[in-house]
């Protein structure tokens, strides 16, 4: 462990608000009937912490409960749940990418408290590498925020909210390990299987506060079907730590967070027994995330909120060659074996919220962001910045009508950015317990720094950046209507329906221009989703049932392309069902409670172009299995500040899933299979929290 | 609780966290190769620089900058001229059978893009070697029946047709005569190329306007591992680490699942069981993944020299996951049988 760590483990973490434009003290932690009545406070886009029901926004919240619940020790753990959400692993790379209501994550802008994550490309790893012990709750809202949040954020915004100090005197600490099987295997708290701690300190006293973290999260790999040395799914170790302090009173609210983390995705070579030698590499990501949030309300009309954030993300990659017959090992030679990628990222938002009057409020808000990179596959160090000024006003004419229009302005010193993004979103309240939410809204993606200055050649690839990219933009519609049926009595009821399509242009593709042996990136394709889906909650004493179905649309490309069209009709949209159940029965005499969550993923089909020999080219059919994926969690209380977990992890026992592709002959297709899990697994916790509140 | 309790639970936690998760490797013995290794000196990188000829029966390699030359005169009975197929020269005939007439309007609407999904098999030779199927025709005994053909060496341009040549090939007695210029120059270059019976060809470089020594002599050597032009589907594709043999000297070649006789046990009684392939691609591409896994394990090969000298032949390594260095690759090749 590294001198540095040492001492940020022991430094103090912060336990501040919400990213919260309200200094005000926040709802204690929320129960769970509040999932009918939508009392939930939520934070993303608002113009200050508000209720579920209340927001111009469709919200999806998960809990830090629910991430108890189920015993997650990431992200991605308690999101597979979720309607629409899915999830491509790269076994080569060791990472995983999200996906939104069919589009991928660079689509999808991942927020810490309200301060995007750097990713290298377009995975969003940074999903990965936040410590799960450190969140209060996560906000998903679909479809695109990019009045507010600018670039990415056009499927939509996952924004993970930190614990919180929430005033008077506080001491807390908390503690937790747990072990899980990768499969069928495990060995105690190291190598083989899954293994986490986490220990936290928090703090507070007279407004001032405080708090810090270290978490290990060590994934030991799956060797699914091989036996040497080499892995299906490579090992993975994080270290991830944070510290934090900050000052509150009635008015002003300040605070300072840095993350870390330091993660070795270990890539172990098989040994070539023709030269008794093995290529070993390790992808090593260090990541800082440094944040200072202030919110400082000036009177009962206006308040302010400034969010600045410096980050830096180094991800090295090692290759050595190991010598068996004599025990050495040596750095490889080889072109792009070893790799330092910088990127460091400097960002402010600045933000007013002013209420003119009961009917009109308004917020301006200003954006600066400078990204830079360097590194190999990267033409020089360019750096870009991005300069954007928004406003939204909230109109509450009547009493069952808010209307929120918005637009942002965008000078970007690179790419040219498209110079206005308007959106406009509606809240009606049909009735007491019947909200209807329709908004269009326009959302961009810059283009990564890769896709302008990517820079690619050896001897099957000839790929150059372009720095003459426009953003990519959709038109998305979105709707939803939600009813809170029966809000009284035993059984309470919450139902919502919800639906969008989805129309994005420019999109950005790599292409080779005619008479050019040289292929670059180009605004030339279009993409469009649509979808919709119907979920509904029920509480019945100590039982709580969640469920729901997805319905999406993606696009198929090939539907409207001219040498296709004719000869191989095929439909404009693919699609796939979903549904999914969280079952929660808690037994609160004795402390515990029982978890059981459930998803379906359907067939997936979509369009492939096949070439063969001797053949013209044709439109060939894929189909990705479907697969059920379910887990199994108890939780019990054992002393008034410990309690133990246990679980079973994919009780359907999902490994790979096979994919019906064609393999044309084209260098890079996978085809066949593809890794979804590494088998059913088990795991038991122990967890420690210990508090001092008055 | 006891803040002698919360210490103990924080000296375990700090305990855990310093926990070593490295499992280690275990001593494995590796055997002695007992046939001769060779390291091909590729040059390094996907796109070596160089082409390796290897002669088995003389251990030995003979190593050559594979864009060294342009076109290759046959010097077989046939009249034929190939075009580098270790590099990404692509090259297109015109109906102009007059090479003083062709400029660079000529070049409208002809691309000779290559590689990355641009061009078609057209615009390369034969890429199982048959020297009937060349880009540029059999070279006719009537002058004025030879076409002009139109070259783009791959350090030229797509873009920019006057980095491309204009070539014409006619027969002079016994050999050949090449005209050539760029598409911008006025002056033709002339040069006669003569037949030489102890080579498959005579090679020559357009950009430096001589000859030039490439291949050895034609029984002095086997295989060649080079960057190469292939296809896949019905696209031409260059392929690093391509393996080629002396197909026009009489090398054949056949691949071998290492499940059906292990390299070590195939001796002679083996050989009348395999089926010999006489293609330029009888090996080629088969023996290795470019992505992912390297050199398939399972599979080696016999091969058949000039003279009919049976080797076997392995890959020990060539850069990907095998603990070699790409661009390096090292074989290990055995006698099996010697010709009578």
């Amino acid at each position: 462990m590294r001198s540095h760590l040492i001492v940020l483990g022991l430094s103090f973490a912060l336990c501040n608000d919400a990213w919260a434009q309200s200094v005000r003290p926040a709802v204690a932690a929320t129960v769970i009937a509040d999932s009918v009545r939508l009392h939930d406070v939520v934070v993303t886009g608002q113009y200050a912490p508000q209720s579920l029901k209340q927001s111009v926004y469709q919200v999806r919240t998960i809990s830090g409960e629910y991430m108890k619940l189920r015993g997650a020790t990431n992200v991605l753990g308690v999101l597979d749940n979720e309607l629409g959400v899915r999830f491509s692993n790269d076994a080569t790379l060791g990472e995983t990418d999200v996906e939104i209501m069919g589009m991928s994550g660079a689509n999808v802008k991942i927020l810490l408290d309200g301060v995007p994550l750097v990713d290298r490309g377009s995975t969003r790893q940074s999903l990965t590498q936040i410590d799960i012990n450190t969140i209060e709750r996560i906000e998903i809202v679909e479809g695109p925020m990019s009045v507010v949040y600018g670039t990415d954020a056009l499927a939509g915004v996952i924004n993970i909210i930190t614990k919180k100090y929430h005033g008077g005197k506080q001491l807390s600490v908390t503690a937790r390990v747990q072990e899980e099987t990768v499969g069928k295997e495990y060995a105690a708290f190291s190598g083989k299987g899954i293994h986490n701690e986490n220990l936290g300190i928090q703090w507070g006293r007279n407004g001032v506060f405080a708090g810090g973290g270290i978490t290990r999260n060590d994934f030991g790999g799956w060797s699914d079907t091989l036996t040497g040395r080499r892995k299906a799914w490579k090992p993975k170790d994080q270290l991830i730590a944070n510290g934090s302090f900050g000052y509150s009173n009635d008015h002003l609210k300040v605070w300072y967070r840095l993350d870390y983390l330091d993660e070795d995705i270990i890539s172990k070579g098989d040994i070539n027994f023709d030269n008794g030698k093995a290529t070993d590499q390790h992808y090593l990501t260090d990541r800082y995330t440094h944040q200072a949030q202030a919110v400082w309300q000036v009177n009962k009309d206006l308040s302010v909120n400034g969010t600045a954030s410096y980050q830096q993300y180094k991800r090295v990659t090692r290759t050595t060659i190991r010598d068996f017959a004599n025990n050495t090992e040596v750095l490889s030679p080889d072109a792009g074996a070893q790799d330092v990628s910088k990127f460091n990222t400097v960002f402010f938002r600045g933000t007013a919220q002013y209420t003119l009057s009961p009917v009109w409020s308004f917020q301006p808000g200003i954006e600066y962001r400078r990204d830079g990179s360097s590194g190999e596959r990267i033409l020089g160090t360019p750096d870009i910045s991005d300069y954007s000024l928004f406003l939204s006003a909230e109109i509450k004419p009547i009493h069952w009508l808010n209307v929120r229009p918005g637009v942002r302005l965008s000078k970007n010193s690179v790419y040219d950015a498209p110079p206005v993004i308007p959106s406009i979103n509606t809240k009606f309240a049909l009735r007491s317990n019947l909200d209807l939410r329709l908004s269009y809204a326009r959302g961009f993606r810059a283009p990564a720094l890769r896709e302008l200055y990517f820079y690619f050649f050896d001897a099957s690839h000839s790929i150059k950046g372009n720095s003459d990219l426009k953003a990519e933009y959709s038109n998305s519609i979105t709707g939803s209507a939600s009813w809170q049926a029966i809000q009284d009595g035993p059984v309470r009821v919450g139902v919502t329906a919800t639906g969008f399509y989805n129309d994005f242009n420019n999109r950005i593709d790599i292409a080779t221009i005619n008479g050019s042996d040289t292929s670059t990136y180009v605004n030339i394709s279009k993409f469009k989703t649509t979808g919709g889906t119907l979920s509904g909650v029920l509480n019945w004493k100590a039982l709580q049932v969640n469920a729901g179905v997805a319905y999406i649309g993606r696009y198929n490309q090939f539907s409207d392309d001219e040498t296709y069209n004719k000869t191989y009709p095929s439909p404009q949209f693919t699609w796939t069902p979903e549904v999914n159940a969280n079952i929660t029965y808690r037994f609160s005499k004795i402390g515990a409670a029982l978890n059981l969550s459930y998803k379906f993923n359907g067939e997936r089909p979509a369009y492939e172009e096949v070439t063969a020999t001797n053949a013209p080219a044709f439109i060939h059919e894929v189909r990705t299995d479907a697969f059920h994926q379910a887990d199994f969690t108890a939780t019990k209380n054992i002393t008034k500040y410990v309690s133990i977990n246990a679980g079973v992890r994919n009780l359907f026992d999902n490994t790979n899933i096979s994919n019906s592709t064609l393999t044309s002959g084209q260098a890079h297709t996978a085809g066949g299979i593809l890794p979804m899990w590494y088998g059913r697994s088990y795991f038991a916790g122990l967890s420690f929290n210990w508090n001092s509140r008055k | 609780m006891k803040l002698s309790r919360l210490f103990l639970v924080l000296a375990i936690g700090t305990g855990l966290f310093s926990a070593c998760s490295k499992d280690e490797d275990t001593a494995v013995v590796i055997p002695p190769s007992d046939g001769s290794q060779l390291t091909l000196n590729g040059g390094g990188g996907t796109g070596s620089p160089n082409t390796v000829y290897v002669d088995f029966s003389s251990d030995s390699t003979a190593t050559r900058a594979r864009a060294s030359w342009s076109l290759g005169f046959y010097s077989g009975s046939s009249y034929r001229v190939i075009l580098n197929g270790f590099t990404a020269t692509s090259a297109v005939a015109l109906s102009k059978t007059d090479i003083s007439t062709v400029n660079i309007d000529d070049t409208a609407g002809v691309s000779l893009a290559i590689g990355q999904g641009a061009g078609t098999l057209s615009m390369i030779d034969d890429v199982f070697g048959d020297l009937t199927k060349t880009v540029i025709a059999e070279v006719s005994a009537t002058a004025s029946s030879n076409h002009v053909y139109l070259v783009k060496p791959e350090n030229a341009s797509a873009a920019d047709p006057a980095t491309w040549y204009k070539i014409l090939v006619t027969r002079n007695g016994d050999g050949y005569t090449l005209q050539y210029a760029k598409l911008k120059e006025t002056t033709i270059k002339t040069v006669n190329i003569s037949k030489d019976n102890k080579y498959n060809f005579t090679f020559f470089s357009l950009d430096n306007g001589s000859t030039v020594n490439v291949e050895p002599k034609k029984t002095e050597w086997d295989i060649a591992w080079s960057y190469a032009a292939y296809y896949t589907a019905t696209l031409p594709y260059f392929f690093s680490d391509f393996v080629v043999i002396n197909q026009y000297a009489g090398v054949t070649a056949a691949k071998v699942d290492s499940n059906t006789v292990s390299y070590n046990n195939f001796t002679a009684t083996n050989i009348a069981a395999q089926t010999f392939v006489s293609t330029r691609d009888a090996i080629g591409s088969s023996w290795r993944a470019t992505t992912g896994n390297g050199i398939y394990k399972n599979f080696y090969y016999i091969v058949k020299d000039a003279n009919g000298n049976y080797y076997k032949l392995k890959f020990v390594s060539m850069g990907l996951n095998d603990g070699g260095t790409r661009g390096y690759p090292v074989i290990e090749y055995k006698l099996v049988k010697s010709a009578s």
